[in-house]
């Protein structure tokens, strides 16, 4: 259960408990009112009997003082007193009647004890009126034997009994009145009962199992999250240790780079020499014995020249793809179109031999490594004019575009050479690796490797788009370098 | 003993024309093949084992780096689309790979008997010798 409609409940019970405590409360204030008033018209009606008792005495006292004629003064000033009495005692009658009797809306029972004919005799209304009048004339004349004889008649006739029923009439509603409240008071309580044993059962004890229980949960949560907090202390720990020794990593495999490239270097450098002297040898040879030797000879020597010459050539391939990456000079800012016009004077003798036509929209000027790009887009643009069909003159064109979402731009070098087969764009970008025979197409198979490698360098890549015998398109992709070498982005599985 | 053409019909597949030529020179040197069929790609030389108006071939001299179609990719177009026929066959790798995973793949060739190391020298076609010799099932 939710703790929300736990407390509703609550609430909702208390507030009923108290309502039934406050109707108790009104029930009890309100019985007390019905006994004071019921008790008044209980006396007023026990009076009343007894007032009726009363004339009826005084009346004969009157009669019979009287009729002694013994005229003394004391017994005349008694008399006075009597009919005073008696007066009153008619007055006070007469308006407990009218009140008791008047009362609308009166209840049946008593309506039928006062204004019913029940003995033949009139109904106790006419009678109390006829008493009080008859009274009223024995007052005004104590001889008048007839209303005397009145009087008694109706006290004969059972006035004293009705009154006595009225009596009773009142005391019995009092009662039944007084029952039902009771009745309704002990309803109160036992709803307040009721009450106070459901807020137990169905609030306070879910209740307090919900409290525990929240914060036994609360205590779980607690642990756990001191547990993660620890562990991720640790692994934090663990991290911070990886961050350094992959820092350390990352420095030694730089460092490692730089000695590979140093390396690369000087055993191309020391490579071309020895190169240079049978080269230098060779010619020797051709230019004293070449005479000399026979057709087969001649031949030899030729291959031998000629192998020595691309063994230099080679050389300078991986010379340069050692250090297309080098970065101990600071990128800067490159007019793209003075480096194309440069890259197109040193081609000018393939250029003019092939008969072909290279040209260039206006390019922007980038934030790159110059060298690097000078080598990224001779290569492109020597392949471009190297790989065409036999006797057809070469079209070169170099265009450039920046990428809308980000700051990239991409180079695109397009030719109408012979075409790349789809099978294998992958492989044109491999170490060494070459689609045709020397013979047909020179080369040393690192031209696009060392472009690759330069595109990757500058953030970016390389994508081609060819049809076989249809020109082939260089797309390449460059992002500005930062104007210091950064730390690589740490990757590590937590 | 005479050994005049005993390796039969010699195919090379080389991309340099130099090394084809050096090949051609020393094995008509030894006289030790009766006939020399030489491709620079390897796709041209799988279409003339495949084609059956071509004589039959007796030794194989396979170079590794190619362009176009590697020695490996030969290997197994071979095995592919020749079948028991070429598992059959003797080829031997020339090479100036000296990658020792190189060697190991290319054991792994049925067809593939010997690996040697470029250049070719007279030492090497007496084993050729041998190589066909055993893998005919005849002593030379």
């Amino acid at each position: 259960m939710q703790i929300r409609r736990l407390f509703f409940v609550y609430l909702s019970a208390l507030a009923l408990l108290f309502a039934s405590v406050a109707a108790s409360m009104v029930l009890t204030e309100m019985s007390a009112q019905q006994l004071l008033d019921d008790g008044r018209n209980i006396n007023v009606s026990g009076r009343q009997r007894m007032l009726s008792q009363r004339i009826i005495y005084l009346a004969q006292d009157l009669n019979v003082t009287t009729d002694q004629t013994a005229d003394s003064a004391a017994i005349r000033t008694e008399l006075l007193s009597a009919i005073q009495e008696l007066e009153s005692a008619i007055d006070t009658f007469l308006t407990s009647h009218t009140t008791l009797s008047g009362t609308e809306p009166l209840p049946e029972p008593r309506r039928r004890l006062y204004f019913g004919d029940t003995g033949g005799t009139g109904s106790l209304d006419e009678r109390v009126r006829l008493y009080t009048q008859l009274a009223r004339q024995i007052a005004a004349d104590p001889q008048d034997e007839a209303a005397l004889a009145g009087l008694i008649e109706i006290e004969r006739a059972g006035l004293l009994d009705d009154l006595d029923a009225v009596v009773s009439n009142f005391e019995a509603a009092s009662a039944t009145r007084l029952a039902q409240l009771r009745r309704y008071e002990g309803y109160a309580m036992v709803t307040a009962l009721l009450l106070v044993c459901f807020e137990i059962v169905f609030v306070f004890r879910p209740g307090h199992a919900l409290i525990q229980r929240s914060l036994d949960n609360l205590q779980t949560r607690n642990q756990e999250l001191e547990m993660a907090h620890a562990q991720l202390d640790a692994q934090n720990k663990t991290l911070r240790r990886q961050t350094t020794s992959l820092r350390r990593a990352y420095a030694e495999s730089e460092k490692l780079r730089k000695e590979q490239a140093d390396f690369t270097y000087s055993v191309s450098h020391d490579l071309k020499s020895p190169a240079n002297t049978i080269h230098l040898s060779l010619n020797e040879i051709k230019a004293s014995y070449g005479r000399d030797l026979n057709a087969d000879g001649q031949e030899l020597l030729g291959v031998a020249l000629g192998t020595v010459r691309r063994m230099g050539d080679q050389i300078e391939d991986i010379l340069q793809y050692a250090w297309a990456t080098d970065e101990r000079t600071p990128p800067e800012d490159i007019n793209l179109n003075t480096c194309i016009l440069n890259i197109k004077t040193d081609l000018s003798a393939v250029i003019e031999a092939t008969n072909a036509t290279v040209t260039h929209d206006p390019l922007p000027e980038i934030f790159a490594h110059k060298t690097q790009i000078k080598i990224l887009l001779k290569n492109l643009m020597s392949n471009a004019l190297k790989y065409h069909a036999q006797g057809q003159a070469p079209v070169v064109k170099i265009s450039a575009h920046h990428l809308p979402l980000d700051n990239g731009i991409v180079l695109s070098v397009t030719d109408n050479g012979i075409g790349i087969p789809e099978k294998d764009f992958d492989k044109i970008f491999n170490l060494f690796h070459r689609l045709h025979v020397r013979e047909t197409y020179p080369g040393t198979g690192l031209g696009l490797s060392t472009c690759m490698r330069i595109a990757k360098n500058h953030g970016g890549g390389i994508s081609v788009s060819s049809e076989l015998g249809n020109g082939s398109r260089f797309d390449v992709i460059l992002y500005a370098p930062k104007a210091k070498p950064f730390l690589p982005k740490l990757e590590v599985a937590a | 003993m005479n050994t005049e053409g005993i390796l039969g019909r010699v195919m090379l597949i080389d991309d340099e024309r130099f090394d084809r030529m050096m090949y051609q020179r020393i094995i008509g040197r030894s006289k030790l093949a009766q006939d020399i069929v030489e491709f620079s790609y390897a796709e041209d030389a799988l279409a003339y084992l495949a084609d059956p108006a071509q004589p039959q071939v007796d030794l194989i001299l396979l170079d590794i780096n190619m362009p176009r179609m590697s020695g490996f990719e030969f290997l197994e177009a071979a095995d592919a689309q020749l079948g028991v026929e070429f598992r059959a066959a003797v080829v031997i790798m020339l090479t100036t790979s000296l990658s020792p995973d190189d060697q190991d793949r290319a054991a792994g060739y049925p067809a593939v008997r010997g690996y040697f190391n470029k250049p070719l020298e007279q030492l090497y076609l007496d084993q050729a010798v041998e190589i066909c010799a055993s893998a005919r099932g005849t002593a030379p």
